[in-house]
This record gives C-alpha cells, structure tokens and sequence, in this order.
C-alpha cells in the first residue's frame, strides 16, 4: 500500500503557500504574530494533531471491515480500497490547506490521484508478476477492484469521513474569521512608506526588522559602527541624503 | 467566489557588477514561477460557500445508503452452521470424533426449507469464522515461483514456507501453511421433491476462480502436459492433505495448481470471519426458478477441524447483485454518515446565525 502523498505533505504544504511582500508585511503584523506566539506547534495543536490521527486510522480500518466482514472479499482487495480511501483523503486535506491555486497546484492534486491509479495497474500487471513472482504477487487485484462498485462506494465513504473533521474546523474557522477575510481581500497592495526618522543606511543604531530588510548586519559589524559614537560623521550624513534609496551595496559603491 | 490576484510587481533590480570579480546576483531570475507571481486562483471562503458542501453531501449520502440498504434487502440469502457444537446437531458426533488417520470418512445430513424460490444464478459458499487468514506469518507462508510451475522452486521451495517446506526429506508441493490448511469439506445439496424422491442438485466446479489466478498466476510445473504425476515427481503432499496435488480432480483442466478449490483457498481472506465461493447453481432454461421452495438436505463430509480454535464452519447459499452479496452495512453507514453530516451542517448553521451575526455587529460599531 504506497500512498507517497502523505510522505510529502509538510513540504507540499510549503510549496503551495505563498510569501509575502515587505509592504504587505508591515500592513498585517498580525501575519506573523502567530510565528512569535509559537501557536503552531502548542501542545493543543500537537494534541489535536494526534487525536486526528488516531481518529482517520480507526475510520480507515473499521469502515472497511464492516463492509468486508463475513463476505467473500480478499485481502488484496481490501488492500486496494483502503488505499484508494487513503490517497483520496491526502489529497482532500492538502486541497483544504491550499489557498493560492495555481495551475501547478491542480496538476498536482490532479497528477496525485492518476498517479496512484497508474502505479497500482503497473505493480498488478502481469509482466512484473512474471519477472518477480515473490515481490508483485498482487496481480489481477487492481482489475476486479476498480471496476467494482462495492470498492468505490466503501472509498469515498471512508475518505468522507476521514475528512470530516478537517471540513468541520475549516467551517468554524470561516464562520468565527469571516471579517478578517473581507478585510484581507478589499486591501489594496500599495507601496507603503516607512516613516520613521532614521535614514536607510545611516549608521544610527537600527532595530532587528529593519535589519532584517537591509543587506544584513555585516558590514554593521565590519565597519565597527556600533562601537563607534552614534553621531553620524559629516561624511555618512551627506551620502545618507544623497541617496534616499536602498540598497547599502550601491552606497558603499559611492563611498568607495 | 472567483478572485484572481495579479501581482505584477515592476522592481527588477539585481545587481550585476562586471569587473575582475564578476559579482553573481544572488536574487532568485525574474520569472513568473520564482517570484511567486504565478495567475492563482483565491477562493473566497464564506460561510455561504462553505457550509451548503454538509448539506449537499448529506442530501447525497442518504438516498445512496437508502438505495444500497433496500437492493441488499432484495439479496436472498441462506446460512447454515453445521459445525456440530450442539449435542442435539447431526454433526456432533462428527466434531467430536476428529481424528487425522481415520480412513473413513464422517458424514453428517442436515436439512433445511428454503421458504423462497431463488432465481438466476445461485453461488454456494462455504463460511469459516475465527479463522485468521489474514495473520501476517500466515499470508506470507507461501511460495509463488512453485505456484506458478517453476521447476526449481518445486523442488526448491522458499524459505518463507518453513516449517511446511519438507517432509521427510522431500519437498512439498503446494508448500506453506496456507495451502497445508485447505478446506477439504465435500458439501452436497438434495433437493426433496413434494412426491418423495431426493433430487441431486447440479453444482458446478469451474469458473470459481478468478480468470487471472487460474491463466496467469497459477500454473502446473510441466506446462500443459496431461502427465502431473511424472511432472510432481520427488514430491510429496501437504502434511494435512489427504491426497496429492495431482489427484484432486480427475479433469484434467482443475488437476493441479491450477484445481479453483484450491485457487480459492490460496486468495486469503481479509478478515477472520469470511466466506469463499464453493460451487455455482447455474440457472435453469426457461421460467423455473433455480432453487424453487421446499424441502433440501446438506450432505457434508465432515474432513475439516475447527473445534480447536473455536471456529465455525457454515454454507451459505445466496443471489447476487451488482454490489455484490447481502451487504446491509454500506447502505446503514452511508445513511448514518449523510445524517451526520446534515446535522452538523444545521448545527453549524446556527453557530453562523448567533455567533457570525454578533462579529457583524461589532464591526459596524466599530
């Protein structure tokens, strides 16, 4: 039973999210206010995370065998349901994370599921039955199992149910946030100025954000100018309001 | 619903300064796909988008269960245990005098009234319970090679069947504990006619099977020579079996690997209480029903043991549809389940009316 998507589910969620802009960055502190908070990874989320889970194991073994429970199913068929029950509710719980839906994320969810009905043909198939008896011994089990009805109903009602869950907290989410969406959706991306009195590349001492939007501390550091006075030598000042922009690099071009 | 979000931002700057020390710009190229400025699209999600999805759903879920629910109703089925446990059982006696050596044979007779006629094709099974074929040592006592008629692993058989590999120094064919532990009941069917005699009913052997199991996955070693004796030459039987692999049927195309009572037993079952497909009742030409109402007897050849792990052994007689046999669970469960999902769209529906109402109010004020 390979269901490869799980596997790669933190990084696909990675993949599909999308970064913000310096700008949209300052707008919305609240964006990163749960980073600071450490909210994602609090024992509520670790407990939840894992009530989850225990939760989708017990539905994707127990509605199987309700509906396989004293009839004339094998094992093998039994296999490739749950399979396609499991590949199905991956994939349904990444199509809830995402938000942004580019043509890459769809060929992807897309690409998933025909991946997972491909793969299972070509390991059932006889000529790889032929080449390793031992290893592929599944053969003929995908042919009866996709074209039976049993098999897609029992699916999709395990895959339901499994995300049921997830479709529940995304709901109470939309319903206690709706505001916050609204909001998110009318702004506009404007350029926003940064008023403050400190010039870019004045050798003033500067807070950890700004820092983290200029080249970085090291020329701070090399310069030596936070040992040195903070009174800005004539020198810097008038390079400083020459070239209100930014990059420190084309400044230190100047400089030199 | 739709909201396509273009950000095309216009700031191109990496610097590239050429010189002796070629600086490389350490900016990710300025393409749609690295600068995240790929068209998306942004679903908006309101509770209005969002919450008709529970009651679309339930709406879907409750009239499919209704629909499996009333088909698995019009299944006809019949079962009968015929284990012996009870004292007052014909097959007690049968249970109970269990013995590996006995040459002869126990038979027990029970019989039973079939209150409808069944119609079409009517598929005999036999049921086991307790008896977990899905225990991982078990599936895996096995060896496909031999299955398959390669001649070295017939004498050579895997090391995954041991201790069922060899026998007093020879090797077994078919090897492993699944094929040791074949069901060897004989189940026959009587039918008595209203005027007193008993009446044979016809069972057929063939087509049990799947198709890719008996072509493909299962084979004689020899190809398709008629001789099996000469081609299982230096092996030996199962230690549980009866007879040789190559006397189990005397038509040559179920003789062998390829026998479909043995097909069938080697495709383990996915739960400990299963049943698998014994013969088929083909259906008769014309308006006779297949099986009509009346009186039948079951004649078994009690060969099978389960007393020891406190199993029980059944035939089953049943039509089928197309989901198969009687199956009253997925239509309960898909009812549940859309009424589940109906309901907590209803629930949540009122959390959206008190709750979601007060956060637009506060808004306003605001």
């Amino acid at each position: 039973m390979a269901v490869n998507e799980n596997a790669d589910r933190p990084k696909a969620v990675r993949l599909r999210g999308k970064d913000v802009n310096a700008e949209s960055s300052l707008k919305w502190p609240e964006l990163y206010r749960s980073g600071q908070r450490q909210e994602l990874s609090s024992p509520l989320i670790l407990i939840s995370s894992l009530l989850y889970a225990v939760y989708s194991s017990l539905v994707f073994f127990f509605i199987p065998f309700g509906v396989f429970h004293n009839t004339a199913y094998d094992f093998q068929t039994m296999a490739v349901t749950v399979a396609m029950a499991a590949t199905f509710t991956a994939n349904v719980e990444i199509s809830l994370v995402t938000r942004y839906w580019t043509r890459l994320n769809v060929a992807a969810v897309c690409v998933s599921v025909v991946m997972f009905f491909i793969c299972s043909r070509i390991t059932h198939s006889t000529s790889l039955f032929k080449a390793s008896p031992g290893d592929y011994f599944f053969l003929g089990a995908s042919n009866r199992a996709f074209i039976d009805p049993l098999v897609w109903l029992t699916a999709l009602l395990t895959t339901w149910t499994a995300v049921l869950p997830s479709m529940t907290a995304l709901a109470i989410n939309v319903i206690f946030n709706m505001h916050d969406k609204h909001k998110v959706h009318s702004a506009s991306s404007q350029p926003v100025e940064l008023r403050s009195r400190l010039r870019r590349g004045a050798s003033l001492r500067r807070s950890s954000y700004a820092l983290s939007q200029g080249a970085g501390p090291g020329r701070l550091i090399s310069s030596g100018t936070c040992i040195r006075s903070t009174v800005p030598t004539v020198d810097e000042q008038v390079t400083a309001d020459n070239n209100p922009t930014d990059s420190q690099l084309q400044i230190n071009m100047k400089n030199k | 619903m739709m909201a396509s979000s273009y950000t095309a931002k216009e700031e191109d700057g990496h610097i590239t300064v050429s010189g002796p020390g070629t600086l490389r710009s350490r900016k990710p190229e300025n393409t749609a796909f690295k600068q995240q400025r790929l068209p998306a699209w942004q679903p908006i999600l309101t509770a209005g988008t969002v919450l008709p999805a529970f009651f679309i759903i339930g709406l879907l879920f409750i009239p499919i269960g209704i629909g499996l629910f009333v088909t698995s109703n019009n299944i006809k089925e019949f079962e009968i245990d015929y284990t012996g446990v009870d004292a007052s059982s014909p097959c007690f006696n049968c249970s109970q005098s269990f013995s590996w050596n006995s040459s002869q044979p126990c038979t027990c007779s029970i019989p039973f009234y079939l209150e409808q006629p069944y119609e079409s094709n009517v598929y005999v099974y036999y049921g086991l319970s307790n008896f977990y074929q899905n225990h991982r040592r078990y599936v895996k006592s096995r060896d496909d090679s031999q299955l398959n008629g390669d001649p070295k692993s017939l004498m050579e058989p895997s090391k995954e069947c041991e201790p069922y590999a060899f026998h007093e120094k020879k090797p077994i064919a078919p090897c492993g504990a699944i094929a040791n532990s074949m069901f060897n009941d004989t189940l026959e069917l009587f039918y008595n006619d209203p005027n007193g005699t008993k009446v044979q009913i016809l069972l057929n052997t063939t087509g049990i099977a799947w198709w890719t199991d008996k072509h493909v996955k299962f084979g004689n070693p020899g190809g398709n020579s008629p001789n099996l004796t000469a081609a299982f030459q230096g092996t030996t039987k199962p230690i549980n079996w009866r007879r040789p692999v190559f006397d189990l049927d005397a038509d040559e195309g179920n003789n062998g690997f390829i026998n479909e009572d043995f097909i069938v037993w080697m495709r383990t079952a996915a739960l400990p209480t299963f049943r698998k497909l014994y013969r088929i009742i083909n259906k008769k030409s014309g308006m006779v029903p297949t099986l009509p109402r009346g009186n039948y007897s079951l004649e078994v050849v009690y060969n099978y043991p389960v007393r020891s792990f406190e199993g029980r052994k059944r035939m089953i007689l049943s039509t089928i549809s197309w989901m198969g046999g009687k199956n009253p669970f997925l239509g309960i469960a898909y009812i549940t389940v859309g009424s589940v999902c109906f309901f907590l769209g209803v629930v949540l529906l009122l959390i959206h009316h008190k709750c979601g109402n007060r956060n637009n109010n506060a808004d306003i004020s605001n």
